[in-house]
């Protein structure tokens, strides 16, 4: 016989345990070094975070649209955006409120400048003692015209890492779908990211009519108007053009920003 | 074989084999979460769930590709056959591994929405008109599906019951399930802004385990010969078949059909087609007078393709005839199990070394 005979249920023959004890070991450093060609050069995942262990609270003035928010004396300018657990947003809660001073519990999510706060339903929410805070000022807008992806702001903004891209596309549709503020992520030739809120032309959660383009490279335009320090963009869902051809292939090597300043920039 | 089944019929061997298997598949999740968490600052690390979900991902796909090479690699070295032996029990850490994925995905983006998961799964934006808009995770479903069927049917109960040949195209389709998986990588991860993945993970992919089958096309069993289909045919140089070995002979339109040659010079001749899994008995060789098995060690009797009691399978059975020194096969299979006698040839013929 030229080889030795292996019968499972027989005892390992000794010819072959030569073969196998190289084979073996190859396989598995064959097998481990896939795994570092594979992971070691993982993309960074954006600096989030989502302090889904620590609750904090958090006394503010409630401003239900175009997504709820509380405006707080330390961030009059730059309100925390307000959702709930999972995937569904907080209007139904916050809306009743609009106006109102409240002390609110959740979890912490953070992103560059922007917060945002995920309560665990109703039971976060108590009146407080009125607070003398206005709404963030409004700036007249400007149009502009973006190159970028539609993403959800909750994930976006860390509670998913990453959360942009055709991975998470499925993901950000159900955010969205369940009243997520919808955000354009942009990136400059530099690497810079900058995220916008985007809103319909009244100024009102746009949410589930920029399904269709979510997580695809689009092109937006619309007038880009600052709320203290948030910068939004009022978007005619109709009018979001899908990239195509060079400019889809570009998207994610040097996406352009065209007619507008980086605010709201966001690091990594 | 026939006298009972348990869920699993340990022996040492296949302890071994479960012992290396599993220390390398927690090796590789392992190592994938630490390198790939390692790769960039903490602070602009993917989330913990994402790091686990895609290491099993990661992992399951070179489980695949193992497994998808196991049965070439042991056609062209019969060497690897142990690892083909307990292939069945690597085939089931597999699933175990992408159920995983699988599950951490549905949960992870498709989770705690307004829709129900799996409704999410199909109705999910995405196009078919162009690659990139393609959905994918549909796509990865399916295989998984595919690898259920299988890993719950990976048992010689399963195999009774559906019988050998349905049982054996139910599990062909774990290469309907592996281009399905090659089309959810291409068109997911490697899809993403950045990803992970090397574009040329899927190209390798594809020629590790297409060249290993199509080389393996080229390393038939070294002893096939074509008789025609005659109702008696020669058999050549039988004498060249080693004491305790069999041959493939290959009938056209017909099963294969394995001659073996005892210790004592007789000759026999039986399917080719093991009725367990289909493997190939003429590249067994006889232990304990029995026939056995390359794959599995099933054992069939030479003199009537029976497998020794208890065990009940039973495999076709040919006739031979010596006429002036030399053997002849009658290419008309005996039902299973048909009694016929051995035939010698005379030692003075022997050309075997």
């Amino acid at each position: 016989m030229k080889n030795p005979f292996f019968v499972g249920y027989l005892p390992f023959p000794k010819a072959l345990k030569p073969f196998f004890q190289w084979v073996v070991p190859l396989f598995l450093l064959a097998g481990i070094a896939f795994v570092y060609l594979i992971s070691s050069e993982v993309p960074a995942a954006g600096t989030g975070t989502w302090n889904a262990y620590d609750k904090v609270s958090i006394t503010g003035v409630v401003k239900a649209k175009p997504y709820p928010m509380i405006i707080t004396s330390d961030r009059a300018t730059h309100p925390v955006l307000v959702v709930q657990l999972g995937k569904l947003d907080a209007t139904e809660i916050l809306a009743p409120l609009d106006g109102k001073t409240v002390l609110i519990e959740g979890f912490m999510i953070e992103r560059g400048p922007w917060q945002m706060m995920e309560i665990e339903g109703p039971e976060s929410i108590v009146e407080a003692p009125t607070l003398a805070l206005a709404s963030p000022l409004e700036s007249e807008g400007m149009y502009v015209s973006l190159v970028g992806e539609i993403v959800d702001s909750k994930c976006m903004l860390g509670v998913m890492k990453p959360g942009a891209g055709k991975v998470h596309r499925d993901c950000a549709e159900l955010c969205v779908m369940g009243g997520m503020p919808p955000m354009l992520l942009v990136k400059n030739d530099r690497g810079e990211k900058a995220a916008y809120l985007l809103v319909d032309q009244d100024g009102n959660a746009v949410g589930r009519r920029l399904i269709p383009h979510i997580a695809l490279p689009v092109e937006v335009e619309g007038l880009a108007f600052r709320m203290g320090d948030m910068t939004a963009i009022k978007v005619d869902p109709t009018s979001v053009q899908a990239l195509q051809g060079p400019a889809k292939l570009a998207f994610g090597e040097s996406i352009g920003i065209a007619g507008s300043s980086s605010f709201c920039r966001i690091p990594g | 074989m026939s006298h009972g089944y348990v869920p699993v019929q340990w022996n040492r061997n296949k302890k071994v084999y479960d012992i290396i298997l599993w220390l390398g598949i927690v090796a590789a999740i392992v190592a994938n979460v630490l390198i790939a968490g390692a790769s960039v600052p903490a602070a602009l690390a993917p989330s913990s769930e994402i790091l686990v979900l895609r290491a099993l991902g990661d992992t399951g796909f070179i489980l695949l590709n193992i497994i998808l090479a196991i049965g070439p690699l042991a056609r062209l070295n019969k060497r690897f056959l142990p690892l083909l032996y307990n292939r069945r029990h690597m085939g089931v850490s597999f699933f175990v591994i992408v159920l995983a994925h699988g599950l951490f995905a549905l949960m992870w983006y498709h989770g705690f929405g307004v829709v129900d998961p799996l409704t999410s799964l199909f109705t999910s934006q995405g196009t078919l008109e162009t690659v990139s808009d393609y959905p994918f995770q549909p796509l990865g479903f399916v295989a998984l599906t595919i690898f259920f069927l299988m890993a719950a049917t990976s048992h010689d109960f399963w195999n009774a019951v559906l019988g050998p040949r349905f049982w054996k195209s139910l599990h062909m389709l774990v290469y309907v399930a592996y281009g399905l998986v090659i089309l959810h990588l291409a068109l997911g991860a490697l899809q993403a802004e950045q990803s992970h993945i090397p574009g040329w993970v899927p190209f390798a992919s594809l020629v590790w385990v297409g060249g290993l089958h199509i080389l393996s096309l080229f390393a038939e069993p070294g002893d096939v010969v074509d008789v025609g289909n005659d109702a008696w045919v020669e058999v050549p140089a039988p004498m060249t078949i080693a004491r305790g070995v069999g041959r493939v002979i290959e009938v056209k339109g017909q099963e294969r059909v394995a001659i073996f040659r005892t210790e004592n010079d007789e000759f026999g001749a039986i399917s080719n087609v093991c009725r367990h899994q289909a493997g190939p008995l003429g590249e067994g060789c006889m232990i304990d007078g029995l026939v056995t098995c390359p794959w599995h060690g099933f054992q069939y009797q030479l003199q009537d393709g029976a497998s020794p009691p208890p065990f009940e399978e039973k495999v076709a059975t040919y006739e031979l005839k010596i006429e002036n020194g030399t053997l002849f096969l009658n290419t008309t299979a005996l039902p299973p199990g048909t009694p016929r006698p051995l035939v010698q040839l005379a030692e003075q013929n022997s050309e075997a070394t």
